[in-house]
């Protein structure tokens, strides 16, 4: 009882430890500066335009220049939420994480923890390309799996894309559902992990699973005790890792249309995705 | 004799093949191309050893920025310093664009290569600069954009020189920022803070107003003929899908982009349309930007506030992407200048957007100094003799490049640097 008790106060304290290094690295950040000048405080001025070109719901369809970019959100004040939530999430812990993972590891481990869960990742790949029936990409995938889990030493080395006709595949649940016929449903923000819909929420689950699935047996082969820490540690790793290779930087747009654009280019390649 | 002739004819030929190697010409002669290609990966001027450049900001204390643009309450910069003493240069971003964009990006590296301190600046017609720190939040008035920028720039200046000893200051910008430059090696000439040895312009309009309505222009009939503006735009949205659907790529990168928009078949009057509809999407981004921080009910009627972050802006960005640049300055910026200054009228206003404002200045000093492209889409004849007659041979033009096509190309870096060499 003691024991565990103490492993706990551990467990607390490093936690403790882990989120204090992250707020140092957070305040890290951007300097800022202040600067005092009241000619700069954007007082209303009182002007208005004489001319309003204030948006009109009875314009015809095919008058509207950006139709293209609509996307069915009927969720869009939530959605927006967390869009916003997930902005600050980023910049205030994801982004920090990231850096100093980047600062700490050398940039070759972090290629071969890259290679190695792209590796892993490779298994439910597989899975939904016999699902939809694609056996060329399965063959090229399991080939590839089979190369570099042996010959790149459990994956941490990227072998099979050295060869042309073995490039990276990428085919996950939405895809399948998609192939199968199953619509996009509502767009939808999803909470930290940004955007998706309703079909491709419930892929994510799928795909999800098959991971947690694939780690259980892993851990069971390599005779892994303490499962759970472990778990949780591969799957934060996982994560950094997934944010580290990933340029989306929220805001980055420089447009007040940022949401709009992302919703579209999502929607849209998924769309291309599925069909390819 | 015929194999004398051959072999006289290669002896001939052979010396210009060889040069031709070293420095191949920029590929695109054609002016929309090179202005939409931009320069082949393989012929950018290499950067050695790229420096991480650091992301500053500038917040100004109780400013009321609008709520939904919290996220861009603070004015975002780049720097890149040397380890030692080193002259510092300026770099000002083009019509829409970010400290930190793909160009801006690489003038940083390639400046701060050729010895200098940089600091970067988004333009003034950016969301983020005009929300955090512009004093009149309406871009596109050139003496005022000058003013926020000689502002800030001087911010910048203390700052640096806090950390790093500055040996001399230089200022460059391209497109729209290289009239800025222009303009404030003008306004430094009366206030003295930076003395200036040198201001860069690259790829710079002549009138701001002219060169506008001709990208305007081409989403208009002129362009299009019987094509409205929404079946060009879907035209596009289909040629890039079915090149993706098609290609094997899985990283949406800027390698991929720049096989997409050359490998897929663009006539001129789709180049053209496609070069205003980028700009297009800058402006409507900044007329949006602008009438909610000044409240204007020009795009969003006053019983729509107060705009949160969970407002839809759908049918915002609908309504601001059918404003051109043209109607934004004579039914907005016009009217609120008038607001401000009620002797302003209409032709001072477009001359103060125009070099001809301060040609005798710029006819006289040898510090401005151009370089640019003959086949710029942005200039026309009068321009191009604009720039002869003001600058003679501080002017330099490459035949081809189009707008800022060639702002990568390794002579045409070399050209920029050389200019600027202390």
């Amino acid at each position: 009882m003691m024991h565990r008790f103490s492993t706990r106060c551990l467990s607390i304290f490093k936690v403790g430890v882990l989120l204090a290094v992250l707020f140092i690295v957070a305040a890290c950040g951007v300097a800022t500066t202040t600067r005092i000048d009241p000619a700069l405080s954007l007082e209303n001025t009182g002007f208005q335009a004489p001319v309003s070109h204030a948006p009109d719901p009875d314009k015809p369809e095919t008058m509207r220049d950006i139709e293209f970019m609509k996307v069915y959100d009927p969720w869009e004040p939530m959605n927006r939420s967390f869009y916003d939530f997930n902005a600050g999430f980023d910049s205030y812990v994801f982004l920090p994480v990231t850096t100093a993972y980047e600062t700490v590891l050398p940039d070759p481990v972090r290629k071969g923890v890259s290679n190695f869960v792209q590796n892993a990742n490779e298994v439910p790949t597989i899975v939904n390309c016999f699902l939809q029936g694609k056996m060329k990409k399965g063959a090229v995938t399991f080939s590839r799996f089979f190369i570099n889990s042996t010959f790149g030493i459990f994956g941490f080395m990227d072998l099979a894309s050295n060869n042309k006709s073995l490039k990276l595949q990428k085919e996950d649940m939405g895809q399948t559902l998609g192939a199968w016929g199953v619509g996009n449903g509502p767009y939808f923000v999803m909470p930290i992990l940004g955007p998706s819909n309703v079909r491709d929420t419930v892929g994510f689950g799928g795909d999800l699973l098959l991971v947690l699935l694939q780690m259980k047996y892993a851990y069971k082969i390599l005779g892994v005790e303490n499962t759970r820490t472990v778990a949780i540690s591969e799957l934060l790793i996982r994560a950094i890792n997934k944010r580290s290779n990933e340029p989306f930087r929220y805001h980055g747009t420089g447009s007040p249309y940022e949401y709009e654009m992302v919703r579209f280019i999502y929607t849209k390649r998924r769309e291309l995705d599925i069909e390819r | 004799m015929r194999l004398s002739f051959l072999i006289l004819l290669i002896l001939v030929v052979l010396p210009a093949f060889g040069h031709a190697a070293q420095e191949a010409a920029y590929p695109f002669p054609d002016s929309y191309k090179a202005t939409v290609y931009g320069t082949p990966p393989d012929m950018a001027y290499v950067i050695e050893k790229p420096v991480k450049p650091v992301v500053e900001a500038i917040r100004i204390k109780n400013r009321k920025v609008p709520n939904v643009f919290s996220y861009s309450s603070e004015m975002f910069y780049t720097t890149a310093l040397q380890k030692d003493d080193a002259p510092l240069i300026f770099i000002i971003a083009g019509t829409g664009a970010e400290h930190n964009s793909a160009k801006m990006k690489f003038l940083t590296q390639a400046f701060y290569q050729a010895g200098f301190h940089v600091a970067a600046l988004s333009s003034p017609t950016h969301m983020n600069f005009l929300v955090s720190v512009s004093q009149h939040a309406s871009p596109g008035y050139v003496p005022h954009d000058v003013n926020d920028l000689y502002r800030v720039m001087l911010w910048i200046k203390e700052d640096i020189e806090k950390e790093r000893t500055v040996t001399d200051y230089y200022v460059t910008g391209y497109s729209l920022g290289a009239m800025h430059t222009a303009f404030l090696a003008h306004l430094d000439e009366e206030r003295g803070d930076f003395n200036f040895r040198k201001a860069l312009m690259i790829n710079p309009p002549v009138s701001l107003y002219h060169s506008v309505c001709r990208l305007d222009s081409w989403l208009t009939k002129e362009n299009l003929g019987d094509q409205s503006v929404r079946d060009e735009i879907d035209h596009f949205v289909d040629l890039f899908s079915d090149y993706y659907k098609n290609s094997e790529v899985t990283d949406l990168d800027d390698n991929f982009l720049y096989d997409l928009i050359t490998h897929i078949d663009l006539e001129d009057k789709d180049l053209r349309a496609l070069i205003a509809v980028d700009f297009r999407v800058s402006t409507s981004a900044m007329i949006f930007a602008s009438d909610v921080c000044l409240q204007a009910g020009y795009l969003v009627p006053l019983s729509a506030y107060p705009l949160s972050s969970t407002t839809p802006l759908m049918p915002y960005a609908e309504a601001s992407f059918e404003i051109s640049f043209k109607s934004y300055m004579d039914e907005y910026l016009l009217p609120y200048l008038q607001y401000l200054d009620p002797g302003l009228d209409r032709w001072t206003m477009i001359k103060q957007c125009s070099l001809y404002e301060i040609s005798d200045y710029l006819k006289k000093t040898d510090k401005v100094v151009l370089v640019g492209n003959v086949n710029d889409p942005i200039l026309d004849e009068h321009d191009l003799a604009f720039i002869g007659k003001v600058f003679g041979d501080r002017a330099t033009l490459f035949p081809s490049g189009g707008h800022c096509g060639n702002i990568m190309y390794g002579p045409f870096v070399e050209k920029m640097l050389e200019l600027v060499s202390p």
